[in-house]
């Protein structure tokens, strides 16, 4: 899909959107799968995003200051006998885009921005 | 996890190793861990959720093929459109390797005409049976493999030219002499065809002169045919020496191309000495086809474990 500029992806606004329902439960990380998952449960087909498609909208979006990510304690895995999980956030930033998208606003990354510094 | 799942994961790890391949160490093992967590994810969800076996496998393959343009863009993006694939050339060489053993087979298949006075005919007729469309595909397939060859004998010429020159040159002359040649039997072969279109059309009269015409084309055929899998079998046993010596196979794999060579040395002398026979044809192929399994286990063996640290010679790694 083509983007407009300062726009967000139709995939994109509800990986934001799932982003803050995983902010407002008791643990905000989430992993790529529990994503995937949760976009699913919210989707016609309950099909799961696909790998590709996946990975890169949540790189973008970290790359836009929308989500933030880091890889879990090692340990934790260890202990609980899996790969290591890569864990996403939302920002400030990501919120505000995702309001500002909800209404139908451009989403300037330069503009959410510089709202969030004086505020 | 069942087998079925199992597989599929593979595939797509399989996958991500191959769009992947070149990109800075990090970026890639980031990508594999992170896709790697995900399939172990969406197995242990299945298994907690009690859904089908079928299903998971169908979803982790249906997954990956949906995000193949998505993995194309992410790759493009990464390097930008100046993509820079940095395959190991011991990688390629391995690749090369692989595809010359179909080459040298499709090679050996030429011939296996039966050029006797009394067998010949049939074999010569066989010719005129086959639809026009099959000859002239395997023809065009022939070609291919001939010119198939030279591209190899560059890729292998470039890839060693800087370790070994004069062995580098030897394989690259082999291959290409063995590429002519295949090209020049299969011209041959072309002519034999279109002689026995008009042998069986021919009066009786005529079918004599034809006959013997055709059976001293087929003695050609095979004999350049020979001559070709030779000068190949000579690249072969050239690539086992440079590989060894520079360390980019197992040293105890020149084992094969060394009895391949003995086995086809000694039965082509006994050969010439009067003590042929059909035994002693397949003594020689035998023989010759060691050398093309050597070309399979050292292909594998670049592919999956190319040298990396490889030194020039007479260049001294820093610090030593």
């Amino acid at each position: 899909m083509k983007r407009k500029p300062n726009t967000l992806l139709p995939l994109e606004l509800s990986i934001l959107g799932a982003s803050i329902e995983f902010a407002m439960s008791s643990d905000p990380e989430y992993h790529g799968y529990a994503m995937a998952k949760l976009l699913s449960e919210h989707d016609e087909d309950r099909r799961l995003t696909a790998h590709g498609t996946l990975y890169r909208a949540l790189e973008r979006l970290e790359s836009a200051g929308m989500l933030s990510s880091r890889w879990e304690d090692p340990e934790t895995a260890a202990a609980e006998r899996r790969p290591l999980r890569r864990l996403y956030r939302i920002t400030a930033t990501g919120e505000g885009a995702h309001a500002a998208a909800l209404q139908g606003a451009p989403v300037s990354l330069a503009n959410l921005n510089q709202k969030l510094a004086s505020s | 996890m069942s087998m079925w799942t199992s597989g599929a994961s593979r595939v797509t790890r399989s996958w991500v190793a191959i769009y992947t391949v070149g990109l800075a160490r990090d970026v890639r093992e980031s990508r594999f861990a992170e896709i790697a967590s995900d399939l172990w994810e969406q197995q242990h969800d299945a298994a907690r959720e009690g859904t089908r076996v079928l299903a998971v496998t169908l979803s982790i393959i249906g997954r990956t093929l949906r995000g193949i343009p998505a993995d194309l863009l992410w790759r493009t993006n990464v390097e930008g459109p100046q993509m820079d694939i940095r395959i190991p050339i011991e990688r390629v060489m391995g690749g090369v390797l692989i595809g010359m053993v179909a080459m040298m087979l499709i090679t050996a298949g030429i011939s296996g005409i039966d050029t006797s006075q009394d067998s010949f005919e049939s074999y010569f007729i066989a010719f005129s049976e086959k639809s026009a469309l099959e000859n002239n595909l395997n023809a065009l397939f022939r070609i291919a493999t001939g010119l198939s060859l030279v591209a190899a004998a560059g890729v292998l010429y470039s890839a060693t030219k800087d370790r070994t020159p004069t062995l580098a040159a030897i394989v690259a002359f082999g291959l290409i002499a063995g590429a002519g040649l295949e090209l020049v039997a299969t011209s041959l072969q072309i002519v034999l065809v279109s002689l026995s279109d008009e042998y069986v059309t021919a009066p009786v009269t005529q079918r004599n002169s034809l006959l013997s015409e055709a059976r001293t084309i087929a003695v050609l055929v095979e004999t350049t045919t020979g001559v070709a899998f030779t000068t190949m079998l000579v690249s072969v046993y050239t690539l086992a020496i440079l590989t060894a010596r520079e360390n980019l196979v197992p040293r105890w794999l020149i084992g094969l191309p060394i009895l391949s060579a003995g086995i086809v040395g000694v039965s082509t002398f006994m050969s010439t000495a009067g003590y042929w026979d059909d035994g002693m044809w397949f003594v020689l192929v035998g023989g010759g086809l060691l050398g093309v399994v050597w070309l399979m286990i050292a292909g594998f063996w670049l592919v999956f474990t190319p040298k990396q640290d490889v030194v020039a010679p007479g260049v001294l790694p820093a610090g030593t």
